[in-house]
């Protein structure tokens, strides 16, 4: 587990999903929207798996095993 | 500035800079090379994070099926004009200025989500008893899903049912026109 925060996760993760949402904006291309999709589920899956390190850090921090 | 810092730094600005590419790119081929090292990056975050299977599936799922899938689904629809239409100057910027916005939005409420909470709410549940409760077999009354989650799919099997069947009945009254 890193000793990073939380929030540089949630930040690079809200700049992924941002980029899905103009390239869904802007492309022309049916195949280019699903390109931004792409981005968008990245985006939200980033999100989950940083969360889920959070929690094990705040059970880590309250004395319990870590698993 | 430990190592997890500097690993943090250089996949966050490889994946950053890849996903610009993928939206700033004009070409479609460019775009999914630039998708593909987006993919890469986000993967090796997993491992940085310490999920390890979720970073391997990645790997083989998005990279390994979902690129070759996109990269497929181009070779077979790049014929015609459709795979270098040119976006308009104004389009570029209404969108990035309204991603530019969200963006300022999600940061700003990102940035107040505490890391650590010493006396936060309890630890998370694992997976059994979450399995459990989504079965209604839960100790403590806890309400079934499955009963929705089987209508809502059956639902969805009937919407696919009917797309194929009103596809090809369209299909067959072309070639019923045409003959």
């Amino acid at each position: 587990m890193t000793d990073l925060g939380l929030t540089p996760f949630l930040v690079l993760a809200s700049f992924l999903f941002v980029c899905g949402v103009v390239c869904i904006a802007t492309k022309r291309n049916a195949i280019g929207i699903l390109m931004g999709v792409e981005l968008v589920l990245n985006a939200a899956n980033l999100n989950f798996v940083a969360l889920r390190g959070s929690g094990r850090r705040r059970s880590a921090w309250r004395g319990k095993s870590s698993r | 500035m430990t190592l997890s810092h500097a690993l943090f730094a250089i996949l966050a600005s490889v994946t950053a800079i890849s996903a610009l590419g993928v939206v700033l790119s004009g070409s479609i081929v460019r775009a999914a090379v630039w998708l593909l090292f987006t993919l890469l990056g986000v993967s090796m975050l997993y491992f940085l994070l310490g999920a390890e299977f979720l970073g391997a599936a990645q790997l083989i799922v998005y990279v390994g099926g979902t690129l070759v899938l996109v990269i497929f689904g181009i070779m077979l629809t790049a014929q015609g004009p459709f795979s270098s239409l040119k976006t308009r100057p104004m389009e570029w910027v209404v969108g990035g200025a309204l991603g530019a916005v969200l963006f300022a939005l999600l940061v700003n409420a990102v940035r107040p989500i505490p890391d650590l909470q010493p006396g936060g709410a309890g630890t998370l549940p694992g997976t059994g008893p979450l399995g459990m409760g989504f079965l209604g077999i839960a100790n403590n009354g806890a309400v079934a899903y499955l009963l929705p989650f089987e209508i809502v799919s059956v639902h969805l099997l009937v919407v696919l049912i009917g797309a194929a069947y009103l596809a090809r009945a369209k299909r067959h009254q072309r070639t019923e026109g045409e003959a």
